[in-house]
């Protein structure tokens, strides 16, 4: 069997689990509502189960090594014909999976702190909402520097596509997390209530799942 | 293109040593241990949050970079023996991305204490939290050290003393594990090497595999 089609698969369900992962802890449910001084804390968070946050993060590390692994697949399939491409984007695609974990563990531990700070009463606050400034502004820079390197490697798949690296049709280049999390913008943007949590749940996750089923498509 | 890979991951490896420097000396010498378990350091308080955020920023620009002189190795175990290699390659990417939820639970202890404790909290709160980030974060301490650290530095043994990457001998001891041993006895046999890091030893040894690789290709 073709190792390239075993890592593509692999990416498609890395994806699906990252959504998986996603759902136990950005389902937040109505009535939430945007709390603290960066507006970084849910009010709902003190509803959810906390076992929802640490297998959340679980899932997340499981999911995106197979993320990683459908890069990987793209990155050398493309590599004959582009090897500058198929470079950047074994690289920054294994980087991003990365930042996956970074990025998904820091937003679940954020929501487990204010939960047990929470724990001591709502006088506890101000304790709450300085202590998730502090753990925000420290976990910020690493946090935009490696959702841009996932950016980029989902570019370089949507590159792959449209200069036909890829031997796939030219509109798959729509499956991209971008596109999804536009999807889920808009669906916000037409039904609010319905679709509060939908860009932030699944759809970038979808996004990158997608990338495995472009290269099981590629490759058959 | 596999030499560049593993020149990458020597320099990955270092700037990942660097970006523990920066977590570990968040203690410094003076530091106790305190709390039930005894897992936090009284001098956590006291560090800069910007070694938090350098650590945290080095460790995750490094740990893709280390992985290529992984990926590298991997390539010279498959001119060899195709299926060993591709199995190499599956393995360590999972340790890999071990390491990345290992080194964050690492980098989120202190801080988590530092800002808890700055902003009126108490150390039981920090405890709980403790408590669910090492649940959370037990499947990447199973992958970082089975995978990366133990798997990785037997699987290199077996493919060098086998002569399936053929490099001399000698070089079995530039491996995580071997590392790790080197560390402990450093820290066993002088006061002045107890805080010295053992995850640093973890992390060069990774970058010993890409020297390894690259010694293979020369």
């Amino acid at each position: 069997m073709n190792t390239n089609l075993i890592y593509s698969i692999a990416g498609l369900i890395g994806g699906l689990l990252c959504c998986v992962g996603d759902v136990l802890f950005d389902l937040k449910g109505a009535g939430n509502q945007k709390l603290g001084t960066s507006k970084n804390i849910d009010s709902n968070w003190l509803k959810m189960a906390e076992w929802r946050f640490g297998t959340s993060i679980m899932i997340a590390v499981i999911g995106d090594i197979g993320v990683g692994l459908g890069f990987y697949s793209i990155a050398d399939q493309i590599s004959g014909m582009h090897p500058v491409l198929s470079a950047v984007t074994g690289l920054t695609g294994y980087a991003g999976a990365v930042g996956g974990v970074l990025i998904h563990s820091s937003l679940c531990i954020q929501a487990v702190i204010y939960k047990r700070i929470m724990s001591g009463g709502e006088e506890n606050f101000s304790i709450a909402d300085h202590t998730l400034e502090g753990f925000y502004k420290a976990i910020m820079p690493p946090f935009v520097l490696l959702y841009l390197v996932l950016m980029t490697a989902d570019i370089c798949v949507v590159i792959a596509v449209l200069n036909g690296a890829l031997a796939v049709p030219k509109w798959m280049a729509l499956l991209n997390s971008v596109v999804f999390l536009l999807i889920g913008w808009l669906f916000r943007a037409i039904d609010p209530k319905k679709f509060q949590d939908l860009p932030g749940i699944i759809m970038p996750s979808l996004g990158l799942a997608m990338v495995g089923l472009t290269g099981i498509i590629a490759i058959l | 293109m596999y030499q560049i890979f593993a020149i990458i991951g020597i320099i990955g490896s270092i700037v990942c040593s660097i970006g523990d420097f920066f977590l570990y000396r968040c203690k410094g010498t003076d530091s106790i241990r305190i709390g039930k378990d005894k897992k936090i350091e009284s001098n956590w308080d006291k560090a800069k949050t910007g070694d938090f955020v350098v650590s945290g920023v080095l460790a995750s620009i490094s740990i893709p970079l280390y992985y290529l002189g992984l990926v590298s190795f991997a390539q010279q175990i498959s001119l060899q023996n195709r299926g060993m290699g591709i199995a190499y390659f599956i393995v360590l990417t999972i340790g890999a991305m071990g390491g990345v939820g290992f080194h964050l639970n690492s980098c989120f202890m202190p801080l988590i204490y530092k800002v808890v404790m700055q902003s009126g909290g108490s150390l039981q709160i920090v405890e709980e939290i403790y408590a669910i980030m090492r649940k959370a974060c037990s499947v990447s301490a199973v992958l970082t050290y089975g995978i990366l650290v133990f798997v990785n530095s037997i699987w290199v043994w077996v493919v060098i003393l086998t002569g399936i990457v053929e490099v001399p001998k000698i070089l079995c001891l530039l491996t995580p594990l071997a590392f790790l041993f080197v560390g402990n006895l450093l820290a066993k046999c002088s006061k002045v090497f107890q805080t010295f890091p053992l995850a640093v030893t973890n992390t060069l040894g990774l970058g010993g595999i890409a020297v390894i690789a690259l010694v293979s290709m020369l």
